[in-house]
C-alpha cells in the first residue's frame, strides 16, 4: 500500500507518459477518467502534501545528469550474448 | 528478458534509436531478477532494430527493462510508471528494481532537458522491437 502523495505523483507521471506515447494528447475519456482520479486523489491529501507537491510541479527541472555517458553501442548480431554498450 | 533501446549518434552526426530484445529461454525468476541479470548475463539476442549501424556509436540515452520472458506489458508498464515517478527528481542514471522487472535510464545532458519525450522514444522503441509483441 502507497501514500497518497505517491499515488498522486505515479497518477501524474502515467498521465504525463500516456500523453507522450500517444504523441501528445489523449482520448478525452481517459485523460478525463485520469483528471477526476487526479482530482478525488488531491483532496484526500494533508495541506503539508499539497504544499510538497505544488513546490516540486512548480520548479520543475530537467534531471541532473552527466555531460556525455562516455559509453558506445557494440556490434551484435542474432544469437549475440553481449550487451549492447560498452564504455568508449 | 532483457529489453533495451539506446539512442545513438554517429562519428558524422547522424542519430536515431537502436533497440535489443534477449530472451533467457527457461531461467525465469518469480521475486528480484538475478544478479548478473543483465551485466554478466543478458540472454541470446532475438531481435533488433537499428537505426544507426553499430558499432562505435556514441550512446546519448538508453533504457534497459530486465524481466521474466512472459512478462506481459499489463505488467511492466505500471511497474515502469512506478519506477519513473520514484526516480524523477533525483540526479540520473536511474536504476529500481519494481516487481520482477529491473529497470535502467540514463541519458547525457542534453537528451535530460527533454526527459519526458526521451524516455517515451525510448519505451517505445523496446515495445517495437520485442518478438511477440
Amino acid at each position: 500500500m502507497i501514500g497518497l502523495a505517491a499515488r498522486y505523483r505515479e497518477l501524474l507521471m502515467e498521465l504525463l507518459l500516456s500523453r507522450e506515447l500517444a504523441g501528445g494528447s489523449l482520448p478525452e475519456s481517459i485523460e478525463s477518467d485520469t483528471v477526476e482520479e487526479l482530482d478525488r486523489c488531491w483532496w484526500a491529501l494533508t495541506a503539508a502534501e499539497q504544499a510538497a507537491i505544488e513546490s516540486e510541479l512548480n520548479s520543475d527541472v530537467s534531471p541532473t545528469a552527466e555531460l556525455d555517458l562516455r559509453t558506445v553501442d557494440s556490434e551484435l548480431t542474432s544469437g549475440s550474448r553481449v550487451l549492447p554498450r560498452r564504455a568508449a | 528478458m532483457f529489453l533495451s533501446a539506446q539512442r545513438v549518434r554517429s562519428d558524422g552526426g547522424v542519430e536515431g534509436i537502436n533497440a535489443f530484445h534477449y530472451l533467457h529461454g527457461p531461467f525465469t525468476w518469480h521475486g528480484m531478477p538475478p544478479a548478473g541479470v543483465p551485466d554478466q548475463n543478458p540472454g541470446t539476442l532475438v531481435a533488433h532494430t537499428i537505426a544507426v549501424a553499430p558499432p562505435g556509436n556514441h550512446v546519448r540515452s538508453f533504457l534497459d527493462v530486465i524481466a521474466p520472458d512472459d512478462a506481459s506489458w499489463s505488467e511492466i508498464r505500471p511497474a515502469f510508471i512506478t519506477f519513473v515517478s520514484a526516480a524523477q527528481r533525483t540526479p540520473l542514471p536511474w536504476a529500481g528494481v519494481f516487481g520482477r522487472c529491473l529497470f535502467r535510464i540514463n541519458m547525457d545532458r542534453a537528451t535530460a532537458s527533454r526527459w519526458s519525450h526521451e524516455i517515451a522514444d525510448l519505451y517505445r522503441a523496446v515495445q517495437a522491437v520485442r518478438i511477440g509483441g
